[in-house]
């Protein structure tokens, strides 16, 4: 099923934080455990990751490397920062009271 | 890993058109170096899946997604702040437009000294104008925009030399540049150190040289310091020969004949 993007637009910080909470990735084993863990709802580009990556960067949330790879070639690796997990605990209660709230007013008189 | 022509096209197309919102370019360069490494890593995800090197190829670059809306959220990333840029061009703008309180509209009083032995005289003159001076690591940058305003021309420039009423009312004296390292002077008051100036006199540009009238004479103003300098006179009532130097090149003549004074000045 394909989700509009309006509602997707407000959640990703929230979903690549969370990924990141399990240890560091990079871009595209980000996207491929997305689309594993959420059953390919969240399909996401990798030309649409990096942006959102940049935007945590720049506030502190996530702090980037670089590392060689088997191959000889240097990967960018994302890691979460203290400042970032204290940020996901906040967007993820947040969340919570949201999608709560949305759910009780779907079944509402149900 | 060196990728097919084909592909390395529409990658940089792709890169280009993404790119396109961002205006500094060292972030693009960045940016640019960054998708590529992005691009392969994908590319080499596909090859390990057992896909042909043309279908990586494809299969990469349908997952970078959209230029144009990966260039949206990057504007929206790396946009400038607004409000400092505004900010940084008003005080610019106050700093220029507005009159330096310490060395602007102020009363002057100098000594003119004559090259041929006439005693000095002191005169007056009021300086306004606008100034900008930067402080650039160890140097200074100089900015000026200035003019002149003799109160007393009469004594200024005594006949036959000058005729007085050329130096009444304002005159401009153009815009000044200089440039010069703050070990010659660290100390800027109310007036230059001459031999600060000194230094720096073959910044000065000619507008501050002027003939007098009957063109006997090129004269430099040393407004900050106070004291006007006949450069060289071919004036028949000059005493002294060797101070008589032709003024084809005033600012070589002005070295020539400051030098000379200070010999005079000393020998006295």
């Amino acid at each position: 099923m394909k989700i509009d993007k309006s509602l997707l637009s407000g959640s990703t910080s929230l979903l690549v934080l969370s990924l990141l909470k399990s240890g560091d990735k990079y871009g595209y084993e980000m996207i491929t455990l997305l689309e594993a863990v959420s059953n390919e709802v969240f399909q996401m580009k990798e030309g649409t990751l990096y942006p959102i990556l940049h935007n945590l960067e720049k506030k502190g949330y996530v702090k980037a490397y670089n590392q060689q790879t088997d191959k000889g070639r240097s990967r960018r690796y994302y890691h979460l920062t203290d400042k970032g997990a204290a940020q996901l605990i906040e967007e993820k209660t947040q969340w919570e009271v949201f999608s709560g709230a949305v759910n009780t007013v779907l079944h509402c008189g149900t | 890993m060196k990728l097919h022509y084909a592909t390395n096209l529409r990658l940089r197309a792709w890169i280009r058109v993404a790119l396109r919102p961002i205006r500094l370019p060292l972030t693009r360069m960045t940016l640019r170096r960054e998708f590529s490494d992005h691009f392969e890593d994908c590319r080499d995800a596909m090859l390990d899946k057992g896909l042909s090197e043309r279908e990586a190829d494809e299969e990469a670059l349908e997952l970078l997604g959209s230029a144009r809306e990966v260039g949206k959220l990057l504007k929206l990333v790396y946009r400038p702040k607004i409000y400092l840029i505004r900010a940084a061009i008003l005080l610019l703008a106050l700093l220029y437009l507005l009159p330096w309180p310490t060395r602007i509209n102020r009363q002057f009083y100098g000594q003119i000294y004559w090259m041929d032995g006439t005693p000095p005289e002191s005169v007056s003159f009021t300086l306004q104008g606008w100034k900008l001076d930067y402080l650039f690591k160890r140097d200074r940058l100089n900015l000026e925009l200035i003019w002149d305003r003799p109160e007393d021309g009469e004594k200024l420039f005594p006949p036959p030399l000058m005729d007085p009423q050329e130096m009444m009312g304002y005159e401009s004296s153009g815009l000044i540049f200089t440039y010069e390292p703050l070990f010659w002077g660290t100390y800027v008051g109310p007036a230059y150190p001459s031999e600060e100036l000194f230094e720096s006199t073959y910044m000065i540009p000619k507008s501050y040289l002027r003939l007098s009238p009957d063109g006997t004479s090129c004269m430099l103003s040393e407004s900050f310091a106070h004291n006007w300098y006949i450069l060289a006179s071919n004036n028949p009532n000059t005493k002294d020969d060797a101070l008589r130097t032709q003024y084809a090149d005033p600012l070589q003549s002005f070295i020539n004949a400051r030098e000379a004074w200070i010999n005079h000045l000393n020998d006295n």
